[in-house]
């Protein structure tokens, strides 16, 4: 079930190279503060399609256009998420301040205790805050739903604590990978081309050409890759949602 | 019943119902802003003045010192701008009437008089809200800086400044009511009626009501500092071009004042009244 899930998902998130880019380029001017809260407004709506779509049911990607309906929603999305990852830090922060009152070596066993219990925590906390969104979305965008825990982890239950927490991590893994795959493909297929070059005795011009190769890289993960993997999530965290 | 995004966005895409009206506002916005430029420049020259006269002992001296144009052209251009002012807050006032209403049109500019005596209501009841707490935060920060009085009652001081500044939030929230209540009821003493108004923010419930305002407030912040992030580069440009530090400082405020403070302002009013509206509803469902 999971592994159609991704399938999917892979599938959705390749459908348009437009809006990709469109989101592309939202995700450059990032820096500007607004913009980001679009992107995160996008991906709830691509979360809402897939919450009332189902596994490989040919859902279309949601448009572009109402952009002061889609900041809003960026901002609800984004507060969802920070005071999720809140609860986890502060838990740190409290770890950390009692363990510095005891010093000796007690100080260091409660220290590693509290590390522990907080990556514990941060991870559910995503999949928490992911689940929090998309009970959201199914329940009219009402923002006290999202922390609504007991309706949420009622539903995480009716999916499976470890077939949720597993679903995340695997997200993770296969985020990184096409990362990692992508960055190294371009890398290398300019290092050929430079390896080349270097050959017939152009060293620096082989220098040129890997740092354009590097260039190249770093625009194609900012404008396909990053969306991508956006988009991708908020489809998975959508589908998971729908099992329950 | 409408959730607390749909009020803010509903908000925000009203203003572009009739974008000339917020701007014909930005242009009241704008000549305030200018003249207050004007008298910023005037209050500089003064100072310089001063300065130059360096020991002055007495306001006598002071006054004297200054010359008279300049002090008759510091006070003109602050009752100019109080008026722009109170003007731009009748208009307000008729936003948030409009947003009570439910109307989805913009208020019209034709009745001068009228909006005048809507802002100074208006003005009276923002002055008359914010008495107290100035009060009692001055007093506060008296009694907790004076080293003369001990340090008992320095602490003391210290713990009416933190009931100053819960109280002054607890006020203005309570003022947002009133003014929409005063603007519903019509009439003057109803900003005033406290039962009444703490009874509509009740059926509201807080926790809705000041997360509203607080949604708002992120949200009106993020706008703000996206464009300033733009008219200040497009100042910067500008100012490159030019080769003048001063005429950043304009076209800054004149863009400012001219899209984006009217906007603001007329979005926060139109929220107002959609929050007293729902306040209302939801009385009449209880009932």
């Amino acid at each position: 079930m999971i592994l159609d899930i991704y399938k999917d998902s892979l599938e959705y998130s390749a459908k348009d190279l437009k809006t990709l880019l469109v989101l592309g380029v939202t995700y450059f001017l990032s820096f500007l503060l607004l913009p980001i809260f679009l992107i995160y407004g996008y991906s709830y709506r691509v979360t809402k399609i897939s919450v009332e779509g189902m596994i490989n049911g040919n859902d279309p990607l949601p448009e572009f256009d109402n952009i002061i309906d889609m900041f809003v929603d960026g901002i609800k999305v984004v507060l969802v998420y920070l005071i999720y990852v809140l609860v986890p830090f502060i838990i740190f922060f409290l770890f950390a301040v009692i363990s510095s009152s005891i010093g000796g070596y007690g100080e260091s066993a409660l220290m590693a205790i509290g590390t522990v219990i907080t990556v514990v925590l941060i991870l559910f906390a995503y999949v928490m805050s992911m689940f929090g969104v998309a009970h959201m979305a199914n329940n009219g965008d009402s923002l006290s739903k999202a922390f609504n825990y007991k309706e949420i982890i009622e539903i995480i239950k009716s999916v499976g604590v470890t077939r949720s927490l597993g679903a995340y991590i695997g997200l993770v893994i296969i985020c990184s990978a096409i990362y990692a795959v992508v960055f190294f493909l371009i890398l290398f297929v300019f290092g050929f081309f430079g390896i080349f070059t270097g050959t017939l005795g152009f060293a620096m011009a082989a220098g040129g050409i890997f740092v354009a190769g590097f260039f190249i890289a770093y625009f194609v993960m900012l404008f396909i890759v990053g969306p991508y993997t956006m988009l991708m999530q908020s489809r998975v965290s959508g589908l998971l949602y729908n099992l329950h | 019943m409408a959730s607390i995004t749909d009020v803010v966005k509903e908000g925000l895409k009203y203003p572009f119902n009739d974008s000339k009206k917020v701007l014909t506002l930005g242009i009241i916005f704008l000549v305030s802003s200018l003249v207050s430029l004007a008298m910023e420049f005037l209050v500089f020259d003064n100072m310089r003045i001063l300065a130059n006269i360096a020991p002055v002992d007495t306001v006598q001296a002071a006054l004297s010192a200054m010359p008279p144009s300049n002090m008759a052209l510091i006070v003109l251009s602050w009752i100019v701008t109080f008026i722009l002012m109170v003007f731009a807050s009748g208009y307000i006032y008729d936003v948030i009437k409009y947003g009570i209403e439910g109307k989805s049109e913009l208020p019209e500019f034709s009745d001068i008089k009228g909006l005048l005596v809507k802002g100074l209501r208006a003005f009276v009841v923002g002055l008359v809200y914010s008495i107290l707490p100035i009060i009692l935060f001055f007093l506060g920060l008296m009694l907790t800086v004076n080293e003369s009085v001990g340090a008992s009652v320095n602490a003391i001081g210290g713990i009416v400044l933190l009931i100053a500044i819960i109280f002054a939030i607890f006020v203005s929230l309570v003022n947002v009511m009133a003014l929409c209540n005063m603007v519903d009821k019509d009439e003057f003493a109803a900003a005033f009626r406290f039962k009444e108004i703490l009874g509509l923010i009740k059926n509201l419930g807080w926790g809705r009501f000041i997360g509203i305002l607080l949604f708002t407030v992120i949200v009106i912040m993020i706008i703000s500092v996206f464009f300033g992030f733009i008219f200040g580069a497009i100042a910067g440009i500008i100012s490159v071009i030019v080769g003048s530090a001063f005429v950043m400082a304009l076209v800054n405020m004149i863009l400012n004042s001219l899209l984006i403070n009217p906007y603001i302002s007329i979005v926060i009013s139109r929220i107002y009244g959609s929050i007293y509206k729902e306040a209302t509803k939801t009385e009449l469902e209880t009932i």
